[in-house]
């Protein structure tokens, strides 16, 4: 074969490689017939992997539900129909969708270009600026989309080096969320029909071989999206893991100079998050999980809660010190 | 003989027709009424059919309104729905419970919507002292507003009260009153609402100084080039400038390359991309001899996504 051939069909396979997945993280095959898909339910937790791909290709995930049955969910993160609060339109949403046009490298390859960020002035056609300034503190959302210290910029930058840090995608981190607000939606609107107290609402997921406590609550009225886009917000989403001993005894011994209060308030950053639905889109389009506010979707926490990644791996990942890590706003600007 | 035989009998049976649908209509009426006086959440089903009536309902539910033995949430529904209706008729019974200071306040306050656009220049004196009387701000707001026809001079004295004692809604409100009263003065205030700490009505003056004919850039340069003004402000300047095409918008965001401020220099990149090529591309291209590394990057940025956009 001639070099020019064998290098034209090598960046072939090479840009369809990149096209075809911005997953780092497969999930392994069961057999449909094994997976009672709500509103079966079944009494003990099955010795099958959640999440999974049943035989169709179809994620699904293994869900507690408030009286201690177990179910499954086909929680799939794919595009589907129209999600819009203004129009009471609750479909699934663009889920999969990347922003292409501001960010090429991140649509196809799921983590951002150092190169492509020190480059970006304008997303989705705002300027960085108008949409850091919007995403401040007391702006158009009173918790803000970054702190105050914070731009767009310097928040993806920061996490995106993270992210890349653990060796995971941004979708890697959207998709576990996805499962739980694909999972709650069926859930959601199965239970429309049955009255409140026969109601039985998903309390955890079973995830990697951990039960992820979930607690989704609305809200009156929508928050607009900072970035010129249809996603808008209006729920609370409260997620937590507690460490087992394994973990614990790590955290102990890890960070034994750190005072009573300073540890819990660690522990509390990386085995619980408080977020709304608007992150979820905002991770696999933009690889944006928030600054420093009450909403932001840390990519280390989340990797700690759905167990992508060890606890040591993570501490490594955050520069060996999760307290410094949890504590400090992103300033740093690529330029 | 006969043709006027046969007109009055067409008459008789038009008039007659008329006051059976009148009477159909004052049954309905009565029966709204009847339901209204114990409606809970459902009273918004009830309103729309009384909206839908218009003029004819008005006063049975002025009757309602004015009756001060029923309890204050029937009289308040009654106000929503007179509001809504906004006949000139609501007037007098509107206008009385607003300046009865032994009313609900929630109720003198609700009236206010149904008094908004009507000529009540007879009264301004009254509203004025009403006004006065009150440290509720959205009371005030409200009164301001129906002294935008009434008393244009009173008005616009009332909202820039306003506009100074608050931030957020009211102050933004205030500050577009003010503008609409004395187009004359929008400069000044726009200029004054872009230095503003809130958000909201800072986000009205940048948008409107984008719009507006009566546009003094002068006064925005030299408002960016004080040493004083804080980077948000020199931001939105920025901003502007960049969507408009003045003489002035080249010099200063070209000048705005150099800002130290993160926000600022990349408002000012992104506006000169915006701007037209043959214009913004001779500095450019001198730029990329700047000692300042990231001026150099920055107007490499501009040239190409220049290039992009022809």
């Amino acid at each position: 074969m001639k070099p020019t051939k064998t290098i034209i069909l090598f960046l072939f396979f090479t840009l369809l490689g990149c096209t075809k997945d911005r997953y780092s993280i497969h999930y392994q095959s069961v057999d449909s017939k094994d997976i009672k898909i709500y509103p079966e339910v079944i009494s003990e937790i099955p010795d099958i992997p959640s999440p999974a791909l049943n035989d169709s290709g179809r994620e699904v995930v293994l869900a507690k539900l408030q009286d201690s049955l177990y179910t499954w969910f086909d929680a799939t993160v794919e595009n589907g129909d129209t999600f819009d609060y203004k129009l009471g339109l609750l479909g699934k949403g663009n889920q999969l969708l990347a922003d292409e046009t501001d960010f090429p490298a991140f649509a196809r390859r799921g983590i951002h270009s150092d190169w492509e960020l020190a480059n970006t002035k304008t997303i989705t056609g705002r300027s960085v600026s108008l949409i850091t300034v919007d995403g401040r503190p007391g702006r158009s959302s009173g918790a803000g989309f970054m702190a105050a210290d914070e731009t767009i910029l310097s928040v993806i930058a920061q996490d995106n080096h993270t992210v890349k840090n653990l060796g995971l995608t941004h979708p890697d981190l959207a998709r576990p969320l996805f499962h739980l607000w694909n999972s709650a939606r069926i859930n959601g609107s199965e239970n429309e029909s049955i009255p409140a107290d026969e109601r039985m609402n998903i309390s955890a997921l079973v995830y990697n071989g951990h039960e992820v406590a979930v607690h989704i609550t609305g809200s009156r009225g929508w928050q607009e999206s900072i970035f010129s886009d249809e996603i808008l917000g209006t729920g609370h989403i409260e997620i937590r893991r507690e460490p087992d001993n394994e973990e614990m005894e790590f955290l102990k011994q890890q960070y034994e100079q750190l005072t009573p209060e300073q540890f819990e308030g660690m522990k509390e950053k990386l085995t619980h998050l408080h977020t709304g639905e608007m992150v979820l889109f905002y991770i696999n389009r933009y690889g944006f999980y928030e600054g420093h506010t009450d909403f932001r979707a840390d990519p280390v926490t989340i990797a700690f809660i759905f167990g992508l990644r060890s606890v040591k791996e993570l501490h490594e990942a955050a520069n060996g010190n999760f307290y410094q890590y949890f504590t400090s706003h992103f300033t740093f600007n690529p330029e | 003989m006969k043709h006027c035989l046969t007109l009055l009998l067409i008459l008789s049976l038009t008039c007659s027709s008329t006051d059976g649908s009148a009477q159909t209509q004052q049954q309905e009426i009565d029966s709204l009424i009847v339901l209204f006086k114990g409606a809970h959440r459902e009273w918004n089903e009830y309103a729309r059919k009384f909206i839908l009536i218009g003029e004819p309902a008005v006063p049975a539910l002025v009757a309602l309104l004015e009756d001060k033995s029923l309890n204050q949430w029937t009289r308040r529904i009654a106000a929503m729905t007179l509001n809504d209706i906004h006949s000139p008729s609501y007037i007098k019974t509107a206008l009385k419970v607003l300046m009865d200071r032994s009313e609900d306040p929630t109720l003198r306050n609700q009236v206010t919507n149904g008094l908004k656009g009507h000529d009540l220049s007879y009264a301004s004196e009254e509203l004025w002292t009403v006004y006065n009387e009150s440290s509720e701000e959205w009371f005030r707001s409200n009164i301001a507003h129906i002294l935008v026809t009434s008393d244009t001079a009173l008005a616009y004295r009332a909202y820039r009260e306003i506009y100074q004692a608050n931030d957020g809604y009211l102050k933004q409100q205030s500050l577009l009153k003010m503008v609409q009263l004395r187009p004359g003065e929008s400069t000044t205030w726009y200029l004054k609402g872009l230095q503003t700490g809130d958000w909201m009505t800072a986000n009205l003056a940048m948008d409107s100084l984008i719009a507006t004919h009566h546009i003094i850039p002068e006064k925005l340069v030299a408002l960016y080039n004080h040493s004083e003004t804080p980077e948000e402000v020199r931001w939105r300047i920025v901003f502007i400038m960049g969507n408009r095409e003045l003489p002035e918008s080249l010099p200063l965001l070209v000048n705005a390359l150099r800002d130290p401020s993160w926000l600022t220099y990349n408002e000012a990149v992104v506006g000169l991309s915006r701007m037209p090529a043959d214009q913004v591309l001779p500095t450019m291209k001198e730029l990329l001899n700047d000692s300042n590394p990231l001026v150099v990057k920055n107007a490499r940025w501009v040239i190409k996504n220049m290039k992009k956009i022809d």
